[in-house]
């Protein structure tokens, strides 16, 4: 049996054909030239890239877009300063519509650090005065559109613009953009260059019903045009923009277009034939061979522009790697002081957490608090948000379910001087937000060479003890450590919350911040232990020690979150029933995290238990006797790591107990390990 | 001023004495050198001789068993304020003075070292300097005593 699909038999005039009376949408001749200019400007450009590749002067990959250029140069022509506009891998022609910077572009292929991304960012991560791409299939649509909203809260009647092709009409957050965009009526046009193909394959096999009518599913008004009939779109690009700026609602604009070029370099395995028809009916092609515009001098002119960009590459310089960030000096200068703990009322950390935003939001106008139900009545899962859309009507914003828009919207506010932090209701959901972290927010400072900051802040509450069952109870912090750019802490009881939040606004690079779920409900410590001393770290988001005032100290713990309550009652415990003074290490910045600043501490013990919430392959525990044995082996003859098994999280509360590190089986681990490997004690 | 006189240590063997006998009575002024008490060691029988000078104030009886450590009796600058803290209803016997102290105390103990000072009426003063005391604490430390 045939398990191929059957395909609707491909007839050319299904896409688009030449209007018979190409005078019919005369333009203005200084328009009308301008355009072909460019459009020459791209092709040639283009052309010339794939030269330089085949002949092995470029490294890496490039798409072109020979055949599509008017798309991006009609709506180009209407841009004003100040509205935003995002591209995708096959990037150059936006990009030229738009900047005109051949020499930044050419540079920025060649790897030199006069490129617009000095290098960084390559063919499909450009950055250049309000425009953005990037490599990733859909993932800028809600960047662009927090950027619309960031117009729209802004009152600037400047609009967002994202290209897109018709492949990307197969990824899911374009669906939960349009609905954001329809919703909120965000001043967004959204450019679907519909070529036929997502690389080789033929929509004919991958997409389902009709393209247009996915917008209009969300309310979203539909215009057509086709990159064959330039002028015509010309001025359909104009009623476009005009309509998106000035009723601040978005757009989708469909235009049909085709690729005369391979996907990339050289893969390309459509049917000559057809690839015939499109080069022959190609409008540029057609100036150019019917010569009816004096197309000599500009040809000669875009050579001579081209030509003099790609000597300049060459001899540019190639950055050096000074240039990309490094965190390897992160904790070069942390000290240690004595902390008296300043929490002096007996608060629940939920309410303490609530009265920090309700601080920072009435200090800093900035200041956004986005998710899921968070507005009153409801105010959050965790009720984090309690009562602040009260006070705070306009900055506390409910979502639909859509974790990635979420993200990458308040990603694009991040981008325009806002100061959102996005609530992810459960910590467990934030994996569906995944490609919005480390693809774009992640990355964007540094591909895009400094141009861009995003200090974006991404709560969410993780863990278990809740009897939330395998999906709402995870700890899954760990797959984010190690992801540059970002920045990943955890809260815990022995500092008062206010502290951290208020040290958020001022962040400049994302962050990750986790609250454990189970100390929502635990009060803020009010002091150590009695016969314990509290240090602080003077890192933005400090760390803390809690050691023994005295004695000599036969165990070191290390953990964060939640671990640092649990751990400071399992101090207390070692001490006062089973005669082991312990200290405890509880960072609240666990990524990037350098473990040297506390090796002195952690001498001081003979026996080390790193402890953990999530599972410990490849987690915090492993990084951090990584580093240790880096630089001082001698400190792990005792070490042991303490996590729940290899194991889903269990909703039934008999078994979470029994797999969820918590004071007792924490105890009993480090008695067993420090009698079983200690003779003086036997 | 009032000093507690511990029950010293008298042999490595030993962690707790039997008290042969008193030489001295209760508010009686001793001097520095007085034969102080009679101790009864799994060896022998041991003379003990008074470190200050003041009047007495027994806090064991002859013929109790006391740990090393533990609180022997208070030696007073003043009869008056000895007779104060008698007025007052010290128990001469100390029974509780332990758990007492262990409560005023900044000085934690373990559970461990708490029910050994308990169990041995040792005078946890001897450990005020100390933020954390474990059972391992006290047993060095009155070895060394």
């Amino acid at each position: 049996m045939n398990a191929r699909p059957t395909l609707k038999p491909f007839t050319l005039s299904n896409h688009f054909q030449p209007h018979e009376d190409d005078d019919q949408d005369n333009l203005d001749h200084t328009i009308e030239e301008r355009i072909i200019k460019k459009a020459i400007l791209i092709r040639k450009v283009e052309e010339k890239l794939l030269e330089l590749f085949f002949k092995g002067e470029l490294y890496g990959t490039i798409h072109t877009c020979i055949g599509q250029e008017f798309s991006g140069i009609t709506i180009a022509e209407f841009l004003q300063q100040g509205d935003s506009i995002f591209s995708n891998h096959r990037c150059h022609g936006h990009f030229l519509s738009t900047t005109n910077d051949v020499h930044g572009l050419i540079a920025e292929i060649y790897g030199k650090e006069t490129g617009v991304c000095a290098g960084k960012g390559g063919s499909q991560h450009l950055c250049k005065e309000g425009f953005y791409s990037n490599g990733i299939q859909g993932g800028l649509l809600p960047i662009s559109a927090g950027f619309a909203f960031a117009k729209k809260l802004n009152k600037s009647q400047k609009i967002s613009i994202v290209f897109i092709g018709d492949g990307t009409l197969g990824e899911g957050v374009l669906y939960e953009v349009l609905n954001i965009a329809s919703k909120w009526n965000l001043p967004l046009l959204f450019v679907i260059e519909n070529n036929l193909y997502a690389q080789s394959t033929h929509q004919s096999e991958t997409l389902a019903g009709d393209i247009s009518r996915r917008a209009l599913a969300f309310n979203i008004n539909v215009v057509k045009g086709n990159t064959c009939n330039w002028k015509e779109l010309y001025l359909k690009a104009e009623k476009a923009v005009k309509y998106v700026r000035e009723s601040s609602k978005p757009l989708f604009f469909q235009i049909d277009t085709y690729r005369l070029a391979a996907h990339s370099k050289g893969d390309d395995h459509r049917d000559k034939d057809e690839v015939k028809h499109f080069e022959d009916i190609d409008p540029l092609n057609c100036i150019l061979r019917n010569k009816s515009v004096n197309t000599k001098d500009l040809l000669t002119e875009t050579d001579v522009i081209i030509n003099s960009a790609v000597e300049s590459a060459r001899s540019s310089k190639y950055p050096t790697k000074k240039v990309l960030e490094s965190f390897d000096q992160l904790n070069a200068n942390i000290q240690f002081q004595p902390y008296t703990m300043q929490n002096k009322e007996k608060l629940r950390m939920s309410t303490s957490i609530n009265r920090a935003f309700k601080e920072i939001m009435r200090s800093n106008d900035k200041v956004l608090f986005i998710g899921e139900d968070v507005r009153s009545p409801y105010g959050g899962a965790f009720k984090i948000s309690s009562d602040l859309s009260d006070l705070f009507p306009d900055r506390v914003i409910n979502t639909p379910i859509s974790e990635a828009a979420i993200v990458g919207i308040a990603t694009g506010l991040s981008m325009n001087g806002f100061r959102p932090f996005v609530e992810i209701m459960f910590g467990d959901f934030i994996t569906l937000a995944f490609d919005q972290i480390v693809n774009h927010l992640s990355k964007f400072n540094t591909m895009f060479n400094h141009q861009v900051d995003a200090p974006l802040i991404i709560r969410t509450p993780m863990g278990g003890g809740k009897g939330y069952g395998p999906t709402h109870s995870q700890t899954l912090e760990k797959h984010f450590f190690g992801i540059p750019g970002l920045t990943v802490l955890a809260i815990n009881n022995l500092i008062e919350p206010k502290i951290l939040y208020q040290a958020l606004t001022k962040q400049n690079n994302p962050v990750l911040l986790v609250e454990n779920k189970v100390l929502y409900t635990k009060y803020v410590r009010t002091e150590p232990p009695h016969g314990f001393n509290c240090l602080i770290s003077n890192e933005k988001y400090p760390s803390l020690i809690i050691s023994p005032k005295s004695g000599q100290i036969d165990v070191t713990l290390i953990g964060y979150g939640n671990l640092g309550d649990i751990l400071t009652d399992v101090i207390d415990k070692l001490f006062s029933e089973h005669e082991i003074i312990a200290q405890l290490i509880c960072p609240t910045q666990i990524f990037p995290f350098d473990i040297r600043p506390f090796m002195e501490s952690i001498s001081k013990g003979r026996f080390l238990f790193l402890v953990e919430e999530g599972q410990k392959f490849a987690g915090f525990g492993s990084e951090i006797i990584a580093q240790i044995a880096e630089y001082d082996s001698t400190l792990l003859a005792n070490v042991k790591r303490i996590a729940p098994p290899n194991s889903l999280i269990p909703a039934s509360k008999s078994l979470e107990t029994e797999i969820l590190p918590n004071v007792e089986s924490i105890t009993q681990s480090i008695i067993k390990e420090i009698y079983e490997n200690d003779n003086s004690r036997t | 001023m009032k000093t507690t006189i511990l029950v010293p240590r008298l042999s490595s063997n030993d962690d707790i004495m039997l008290i042969l006998k008193w030489y001295v009575n209760n508010k009686t002024c001793v001097q520095k050198g007085d034969d102080l008490i009679l101790f009864e060691t799994s060896k022998l029988a041991i003379d003990v001789q008074c470190e200050g000078s003041g009047y007495i104030l027994q806090h064991c009886k002859e013929g109790q068993n006391v740990s090393v450590g533990s609180p022997l009796a208070s030696l007073y600058t003043e009869l008056a304020e000895l007779e104060k803290d008698l007025n007052n209803g010290v128990d001469l016997n100390q029974v509780n003075a332990s758990v007492k102290i262990l409560k005023d105390f900044n000085t934690r103990f373990t559970e461990p070292a708490r029910k050994y000072i308990m169990e041995n009426n040792i005078d946890p003063k001897q450990f005020e300097h100390l933020d954390l005391v474990t059972l391992k604490i006290i047993q060095e430390t009155l070895s060394r005593n």
